[in-house]
Parts: structure tokens; sequence; C-alpha cells
């Protein structure tokens, strides 16, 4: 791979910066209406597209994904790769102690193992049982309507009784002895995938790391690949939960642990084909775990269908590329992914001069014309 | 609704920035700030522990401010206080590390520092109640086919 | 309220601005003054390079409980910290971690206040690069005052199995010099020996 040195784009690339905020503020010509995206508009009504960016930029800060969505008209690779950016900036302050996503505020929680789950089931905000289709009243939206509908729900809605946390599916079953126990590894140090290279093999905690900010779409491509027969997954969603986590770390003068603000985010757990343990013991299920950043059940289903996959590959060998930590793991980052794709277009004069030389000389020497 | 100091942080970022940076301002006047651990804005690290096999690993990162101080009053009564903030604002970790202390040691003026904290608190409150609201307003009551009229939705 | 010189991020840059000329140009002498406000150029060094991130031993107990806080720096031993401080007029009796073959990067930094950098009457005859001269074998002579002769001694049986080795910073009062393992060290005139 060689580059080439060249000059003469300055001005070009100058101008392709703004030709690109010319067309971010087009819509204001001759339109004494238009105005600038509000961040919270972003921030509020392009939701799932800020909760893609602070998943796959890898930190959680709604804001700055917004500004990134805005700046990068939208494209989601861009933003998440500007979040990454600003992250690199930052001094790594502290780490939290591994904290229990059972103390999550929920907005959201399904099981599609049980009918009757402790605390019950609740659908939350999700498209799951809407008709896809086009709601064209939505065209032309008057400000007036707009601010009505939340105001309305909310005053319809009951005073409700509800527990602050709920209990997890998986926890019942795992009582009952049906699951594989809790991990022997629970005291190791967690894997740092943005200060460690992934060296294979790699613990289970980088593969998790790695997964919950890979970009959702390649995540989705490999589990799919399992779903349908690359594989032999069968998951079934033991639960599905979407809210806020408080983020605990120490008080700086008394130690006690301190709830420094919140993040929103979406787990997933799968319970999986069963198999007998190596000791003879009696067949179990097997279990699988995703989670990211935000509200994005896909790319948590997902996940947890990776990670049970790539378990079974870790220990017996990849019988599929679902399984296989390597192909896996490199290849499900957008940012990586993408900047890989773009270089492409980085100018690769000398090297196709190099293949254009050779094909003539080979071609000379197969007697044909050059 | 008891209020911890580990609830403290929670309560007064319910409030706007400015309205906190006004209080710890007016509040250490006449003290003697002295700063332990500076104020600082950089990332935290989220780590959880899944929920399939319990084993820790990081989420991913979260903007964090942090301080830590100690300040003194003139008739030699000293107070230690110290945030830990998800925000990118050093500024604010140093404020609410003030009211942290104030509160604390009860300085002068903590009275408004611990109303601030009800007052958050009741803001937290109802965003409590929203999210409540929204999971009552979608919880699924099953029942089997035929056994309750035609549709379960039709009570 | 009133932050100290050194912990203000300008200051910190402009440290930081020095300690890169320095380890350029290793041997030559640069004043830290306008940045130090009073306080030690050792201590302004330590400030510009903690963080919670860098691990730091002080064998020599040269930093207070308040220090220790506001650096922010982990507290390692000798042998696994990548940040050494210590006092040059003592020996240094413990053993730097010198990095491996394939990350030889971690090879300590070690903080070492003496008397006086610039003058004194030890001198030290240095080549390698960064050090300018007559072809590529130019020579700088380094003099200083208050260095216990052993951290030579321990610093060429450090270095001995380069890239493996320890980088030093020598400071006094006001000033710093930097010996990175790159370069060869030879004693010219000791009043010890």
């Amino acid at each position: 791979m060689s580059y080439v040195a060249i000059k003469g784009g300055g001005r070009a690339i100058a101008g392709a910066a703004a030709v690109t905020e010319y067309l971010r503020t087009e819509e204001g010509l001759d339109n004494p209406a238009a105005g600038p995206l509000a961040i919270d508009a972003i921030l509020h009504q392009l939701r799932h597209l800020v909760d893609r960016v602070v998943s796959e930029g890898g930190v959680y800060h709604p804001q700055f994904a917004a500004l990134a969505i805005k700046q990068s008209l939208g494209d989601t690779l861009e933003a998440a790769f500007a979040l990454r950016a600003w992250r690199s900036t930052r001094p790594r302050l502290s780490a939290t102690p591994p904290l229990d996503t059972s103390r999550m505020r929920l907005i959201r929680r399904i099981s599609s193992a049980f009918k009757d789950i402790p605390g019950g089931q609740m659908l939350g905000p999700t498209p799951d049982y809407a008709l896809r289709l086009l709601r064209l009243e939505l065209m032309d939206e008057s400000p007036e309507a707009f601010r009505a509908v939340a105001r309305d729900w909310l005053e319809s809605c009951p005073e409700a009784q509800l527990p602050d946390s709920f209990p997890k599916v998986l926890d019942a079953l795992r009582a009952e002895g049906l699951l594989p126990p809790v991990s022997a590894v629970r005291d190791q140090a967690a894997f740092d995938i943005t200060r460690e290279p992934l060296v294979f093999p790699v613990p289970r905690s980088a593969a998790l790391s790695t997964l919950a900010r890979a970009e959702t779409g390649s995540l989705l491509a490999i589990a799919y690949s399992n779903m349908r027969g690359y594989g032999d997954v069968h998951p079934t969603v033991a639960e599905l939960r979407v809210g806020y986590l408080p983020v605990l770390l120490p008080h700086p003068v008394t130690g006690e642990l301190t709830e420094a603000g919140e993040v929103l985010m979406t787990e997933c757990e799968v319970v999986a084909m069963f198999e007998a343990d190596d000791a003879g013991g009696k067949p179990m299920f097997t279990v699988g775990y995703g989670a990211c950043f935000g509200h994005n059940e896909v790319k948590a289903i997902s996940m947890a269908i990776l990670d049970r996959a790539l378990q079974k590959g870790m220990r017996d060998g990849p019988g599929n590329p679902s399984e296989d930590p390597e192909f896996v793991l490199l290849h499900v980052d957008g940012v990586d992914s993408m900047g890989f794709a773009s270089h492409y277009k980085m100018p690769h004069y000398v090297t196709f001069q190099s293949d254009l030389d050779r094909l003539r000389t080979t071609r000379q020497k197969s007697g044909g014309p050059a | 609704m008891a209020l911890e100091r580990k609830h403290w942080i929670w309560a007064l970022t319910a409030h706007p920035v400015p309205d906190l940076h006004a209080l710890a301002e007016r509040l250490a006047v006449g003290c003697d700030v002295r700063l332990t651990r500076l104020p600082q804005a950089g990332l935290g690290l989220l780590q959880l522990a899944d929920g399939a096999l319990h084993e820790p690993y990081y989420l991913g990162e979260f903007p964090l401010s942090t301080c830590s101080l100690e300040l003194a009053l003139a008739d030699g009564r000293r107070a230690a206080g110290g945030a830990q903030v998800m925000a990118d604002d050093a500024a604010l970790a140093r404020s609410l590390a003030i009211l942290d202390a104030v509160l604390a040691a009860r300085l002068p003026g903590w009275e408004a520092v611990s109303a601030q904290v009800h007052s958050g608190t009741a803001r937290r409150d109802e965003e409590a109640r929203r999210r409540r609201a929204v999971l009552a307003a979608t919880r699924v009551d099953f029942a089997l086919l035929g056994n309750v009229g035609e549709d379960d939705d039709e009570n | 309220m009133k932050t100290e010189r050194i912990w203000q991020a300008d200051a910190q840059q402009r440290v930081f601005r020095e300690l890169v000329e320095a380890f350029s140009r290793p041997g030559a002498v640069r004043d830290l003054t306008d940045w130090l406000a009073g306080t030690a150029a050792q201590r302004a060094v330590l400030a510009t390079l903690m963080d919670g991130e860098t691990t730091l031993a002080d064998p020599h107990a040269r930093l207070g409980a308040a220090d220790w806080s506001l650096l922010q720096a982990r507290r390692d031993t000798t042998e696994s910290a990548r940040y050494v401080v210590a006092d040059g007029r003592r020996a240094p009796g413990f053993q730097p971690a010198l990095g491996t073959l394939e990350s030889p990067e971690s090879g300590a930094t070690l903080l070492i206040e003496v008397a006086v950098v610039g003058s004194g009457p030890l001198t030290l005859e240095l080549a390698g690069p960064g050090i300018d001269g007559l072809g590529i074998d130019g020579r700088r002579e380094l003099r200083l005052d208050g260095l216990h002769p052993d951290w030579l001694l321990c610093r060429a049986d450090w270095s001995a199995g380069f890239p493996l080795g320890v980088d030093i910073l020598l400071t006094d009062a006001t000033r710093i010099v930097a010996l990175p393992r790159t370069t060869r060290v030879t004693i010219t005139g000791n009043p010890l020996a």
C-alpha cells in the first residue's frame, strides 16, 4: 500500500467544506420560516438516531451526539466518528464498580419466555405492534397540535403504583438450577478496549465491550447469519429491558456510592439451546447477553445472540462465522470499517500505476497487443 | 424521603446549572476554599455486571467532572466536600462540591442547600412518576383466549 | 480562592513544552522559573505529567498527602511505577522498571532532584541522538552538583540492555535537564574519583 504526496487540492477541499455547509443551510434561501435544527429537537424527535450515535461512539453524551448528527447531516457513521474523536481528547477520571442493572429505572420490559414474569410485562414505547403505514398527518403538523399531544397524554395518565426496580427473569431460572452458574471470573478486572488492542484470544469482557459499541447494522448482519442457519443459537428472549441506569461512583469524601447521573440503556438476556455440562451433570440452558447505550433493541438482541455464539466458539472453536471471535469482533466496529472503506478514496495513483504497468507487461509477454 | 448525602448530587442536578453556581458562589463568600482535588472534566468508564453470567465488563464511557475541596470559616470551622457528576463541566463539579461541604457540615446557609436538595428531589420524583406512567399505560394483562369476553383490552 | 501557578493549565502547557525541548536535546539545561511561582521545578514537572492514569513511586517520601491528592497519580512500587520521584543526593537503592522488548516504553522515567543543574564539580560528557556537534557525533558537557555517584553507575547498568532502560530528568530548584536512555554518558570530571 502506498500513497503519493500530491498538492493542489487545498482550495478544492476548502470548497467542499463550504459546499457541505451550503447544503446544510440551503433551506434558508428565500425562506424566512427556515431555521437551524435545534439540538433539543434532535435529542427528542430523532432520539433513536441519538441512541445509535451514543452507543456506536462509545460515550454517553446525548447532547454532543445530537450535535454530531447535526454537523454530519444525519450520517450516523460520521457522527459516531466525531464523538469518538472528541472522547479521545478527554482524560479518564475514573471507573465505576461493576453496577447491577437490576436497579435500572425501566420504561419497557418484556419477556418472550414467560407470560407471567415477576413484576409483569410493560411494553413502553415500541413500534412492535404498529402498522407500518405512513402517517401522512405528520407531513404538516402544526406546532399547537404537536404540543398538545404530550400534555394530553400526561394528563390522562392515572397515578401508578409500581416498584422502582424489577427482578431479572434469568434469576428465577438460575434459582431452579436450569442455567449455568454465574461466572467464575467475577472478580477479574474487565478488559478495557479503549486502552488495550484486541490480541486473540480475548476474554469475554473484551467481546462484550466491542459488541456494545459496534455498528448496529454490522452486528445485526452477523447475528442474522446465525439466526438463518449459519449457527444454532435459537434464542428465546428471557428478558428485554429499556431504562435509565443510575451511575454510581464513590463520594470523594465519604467513599459511599453516590449517584452521579444516569444513562439510558437497553439490555437483553437470551436463553438458548441446552447442553450437558462437561462433568456429565444435568443438561442446562445456555445464555447470551447484550446491552448498549440508548434505546436500540435490535442491537441488544443481536449482541446477545453473538455473545452466546462466541461463547461456544471460544470454547469449542468456531463452526460458523458468527462463532469466530476474530471474524466477529474485528468487523463490527463502525468507525473502523467505514474508515477502511473511505480510505479507498485517497489517491492510490502510485499503486495503480504499478498495477497498470504489470498488466501491460503481462499482456505483452502473452503475445497480445499491449 | 430521606435525603442522605449519596442522593444530594442527583437531587441538586435537577436544577439549572446557573442556579447551582449562584448558590455556591453566595455561600462560599467569606470561606477559604482550598482545593484538595482540582476541578476536572473528563470521562468515566461505566462498568456493569453482565446480566447472563454476572461477569464485569465496560459498557462504554460517560462525561464526568470531579472536584474535592475544603472550606474553612474565619471562626475555625472546616468542612470537606466533593462531587463526581455526570457532566462535561468542571465548574459544575466545583460548585456541587461547595454545596456538599456546606450541607454536610451545616455551615452558614446550609438551609438553602437543603431546600434545593428537597426541591430537586421533588423534580426527580416527578420524572419518576412520568416513567411509571409509561409503564402503567402499557402493562400487559394476559388472559387466555375465550376466558374473558372478546379482548382483554375491552374492560 | 487561589490555585498555585503549577496547577493551572497554561503553566502546565509551558512546562510540558520545556520537557519536550529538554528530552529532544539531552544535556541542554532549561529554566522553568517563569512558571514556578517559587515552587521546586520537580514539583512543577510532576503537576504537569501526572494524572489518574499514571503510576508514581516516591521512595524518598518527597510528596505530602495534599500533593498526592492533587496529582491523582496512582501510588506504585519503585519496581513497577512508570514514574519515580527521588532525591539525587541519596543513593538510589531500588530497581526501576526497564520495560520489555515488546514494550520498551514502559521503562520508568526517573525525576531526580540534585543541588545544582548546569554547574558543579561533577562533569559529564554526553553523546547520542539530539546532541549537536560536528557531524553526528556531537558531544555536550553537563556539569552537576549534588548527584550521588551511585546514580550514574546504576543508570549504566539499567540502560545496558537498550532499548530497555530508564529515562532521567534531573532538576534543581528551577532548572531541568534530560538524560534519556539513548544518551551515552562519560564521567570526565569527578570530585570523588
